[in-house]
């Protein structure tokens, strides 16, 4: 599957479980995508690591619809575990899309499946790959602060208006330099490396999102 | 086939830069464009390259090639002609990677994939970066970056060249490697305009030699450019006695991008003294500078005055041991000039002797006095290196670490800004560890010279300008 396709299969993925109320369901989909990251090699610290984040909100909201819902007990129990169990879903379908992700590719093939504006899809690269030098940034700003006699604690205004500014002067250089360097608002490009769609991914992502729905329905998976 | 102005008037900031220009520039021109920081070369090269009035500047009268307007040509089909090497060789790539870069520049032509790979090729064994195709831009020095820039626009097939002070940050091999480069480029056809404040190399292959004087570009008769032109001349520091120590460096290791840079180092540099570091592009001064300001990791011990700096905390150390950035911008935490200066002159360890008096003439000495309202972020690049300087200076911590603290400056400025380095280093009792590619204007306060060769640091009692 491309990274359109995965981006695509999630975001479908995700919509259906917000409408539907099986817990066994959710699982089944946590289950496939634990199989999927174990097939692509994932550590399982990392596994468990997902599983870490998604306990404390899983607890808080399965107790407060079981404690505070509004049906009988049984049926508050359930809600909870739908609940429960749909965050759980959310975490390994997101942790199975962003795994290994590199942001370059997930943009170019966005841009060449989707038609994304190429202003767009630039300007997000060029932020990204400012982010390293933004933590230098910062950190040099705080130097700088202090070789001044003035200590700029995270709170500092000052902290926050010089990296505005050097935010400014980024965003203005980087333009200008995209602009020197032939890009054109709207203008015709070439790709370098193509990122074509896999036919046999369309067939996983509708099998599985219509399959999926379906069978809740046929079998009453709850 | 010339890239041409008819009536170019050109402002910046309600400042007339240009007033009223006809200029051109042919294939097969080599042109060195001369000025005083400030003069507006920066703002003259951006408009040639069709970047204003899209990114500011107001342009009236006409820049054109080839009789069409620059500044209306689609970005895709100027950057095939006339390219533009910015001043700040790290704020120019819009990708993190040599490779990624040079892609990107080269779809926005819309080339299919193998003239891709093929003038990449060609463009990188042309300036001899074949290696540098895989390295990611954070792990390059200045004079690597400006290379790849010079790639870049080659590979996009432009003929007419603009550079601006492409070699404020690079050594003297590289700028003599580069130059050389250029001239050839010449001899095949190509126009070239370059900018630069030191005239040092390029007599002998230009055409011509304009000076932007008084909102003019002035030509100049070839018998006057060695009035332009340094002397490159070998000095000898008297040797002193040695004093006290104030780095000592204990089985030091310093690495960057994965790049051994220094092994093992045994050394000191001395207190109370002037001592200057050089060394060709690359080689690692910047990092070893950053390394004595605490901004950089290293392996080994550092002491500063006999205690380890890996045990005194930021605050502390910072309040004895400041850094010149080599980027005047970072240094800057206000608006005004006058709002950098009142910061300083609250907080300075030499409050006795930066009267008011001593401000106010300094500024006029610095040609900032009429900048006082202005914002710092809008002074050209020379006189924001002056105002970082003198900020630090008013600061007077005990150690001062400058790094290119004469980059972007023209012969005059550079001059006054030693000797205003000096008095207060003398009179205030500053230690000083500088690095400079311009070498010539700091020989008569120099005490000391250290030569940064790849994985060594060598004393050294010649200086070679």
């Amino acid at each position: 599957m491309n990274l359109t396709q995965r981006f695509i299969f999630s975001l479908t993925i995700s919509l259906e479980v917000a409408f539907t109320q099986s817990i066994w369901a959710n699982l089944l989909l946590v289950f496939l995508s634990i199989l999927s990251l174990l097939w692509r090699r994932i550590s399982v610290k990392r596994l468990l690591g997902y599983l870490l984040l998604a306990a404390i909100p899983m607890a808080g909201t399965f107790l407060s619809f079981y404690f505070y819902g509004s049906g009988t007990s049984s049926q508050n129990f359930h809600f909870g575990g739908v609940m429960a169990s749909r965050i759980l879903t959310f975490v390994y379908v997101g942790a199975w899309f962003s795994y290994r992700l590199d942001v370059y590719e997930l943009m170019a093939s966005l841009e060449q499946n989707l038609r994304l504006s190429t202003t767009f899809v630039y300007g997000i690269l060029g932020a990204v790959s400012f982010i390293p030098r933004f933590k230098q940034a910062l950190q040099s700003i705080r130097a700088a602060g202090l070789m001044r006699g003035q200590s700029l604690s995270i709170f500092s205004p000052t902290l926050y208006f010089k990296a505005i500014i050097q935010a400014l002067i980024w965003s203005e250089s980087l333009a200008m330099a995209m602009t020197a360097r032939g890009f054109q608002e709207g203008g015709q490009r070439s790709h370098y490396r193509l990122y074509p769609y896999w036919p046999f991914g369309w067939l996983i992502i509708i099998v599985v999102s219509l399959a999926w729905p379906a069978s809740i329905i046929l079998f009453h998976i709850y | 086939m010339a890239l041409v102005t008819q009536h170019l008037t050109l402002a910046y900031d309600q400042t007339v830069i240009i007033d009223n220009l006809d200029f051109s520039l042919s294939s097969g021109e080599f042109t060195l464009l001369m000025g005083p920081s400030g003069s507006g070369k920066s703002t003259f090269l951006k408009a040639m390259a069709g970047l204003y009035p899209q990114f500011g500047g107001q342009v009236s009268g006409q820049i054109t090639l080839d009789q069409a307007s620059v500044s209306q040509l689609p970005a895709n089909q100027r950057a095939e002609k006339v390219a533009l090497l910015f001043q700040h060789p790290d704020e120019q790539f819009a990708m993190p990677t040599v490779s990624e870069e040079l892609i990107f520049a080269l779809e926005n032509l819309a080339l299919p994939a193998e003239e891709i790979d093929r003038r990449i090729a060609w463009a990188l064994d042309k300036v001899g970066m074949t290696d540098f195709y895989h390295r990611s831009f954070i792990t390059l020095s200045g004079g690597e970056l400006q290379k790849i820039a010079l790639v870049e626009t080659l590979a996009l097939g432009a003929k007419y060249l603009l550079l601006d002070e492409p070699f404020a940050a690079v050594d003297s091999k590289a700028r003599a490697e580069l130059q050389s480069l250029l001239k050839e480029l010449v001899q095949e056809g190509y126009a070239i305009l370059v900018s630069d404040h030191d005239a040092y190399g390029y007599l002998p292959l230009i055409n011509n030699l304009y000076q932007l004087k008084d909102r003019r570009l002035v030509w100049q008769n070839p018998d006057q450019w060695g009035n332009f032109a340094w002397q490159s001349q070998s000095y000898h520091l008297s040797k002193q006695q040695a004093s006290a120590a104030l780095f000592t460096f204990n089985a030091f290791n310093l690495s960057s991008g994965g790049q051994g840079l220094l092994e093992n180092y045994q050394g000191q540099l001395a207190a109370n003294a002037v001592s200057l570091i050089t060394g060709p592009n690359g080689v690692g001064k910047s990092t070893l500078l950053k390394s004595l300001a605490k901004l950089q990791p290293y392996q080994g011990e550092l002491f500063y005055q006999k205690h380890l700096v890996s045990k005194i905390s930021r605050k502390k150390y910072f309040k004895q041991v400041a850094l010149v950035f080599q980027n005047a911008r970072e240094q800057f935490l206000t608006i005004t000039v006058q709002e950098e200066l009142n910061q300083v002159l609250a907080r300075s360890n030499q409050k006795d002797y930066w009267t008011k008096e001593r401000v106010d003439q300094v500024l006029a000495t610095l040609q900032l006095e009429n900048h006082r309202d202005h914002s710092v972020y809008i002074l050209s690049g020379g006189q924001q290196k002056k105002l970082q300087v003198l900020l630090m200076l008013i600061m007077a911590p005990a150690v001062l670490l400058l790094d290119e603290p004469l980059a972007g400056l023209d012969v005059k400025s550079a001059q006054i800004l030693v000797s205003l380095i000096d008095s207060v280093q003398k009179a205030c009792h500053l230690s000083l560890v500088i690095i400079s590619h311009q070498v010539q204007p700091l020989v008569p306060i120099l005490d000391y010279h250290l030569v940064f060769t790849p994985g060594q640091l060598n004393d050294s009692q010649e200086v070679r300008a």
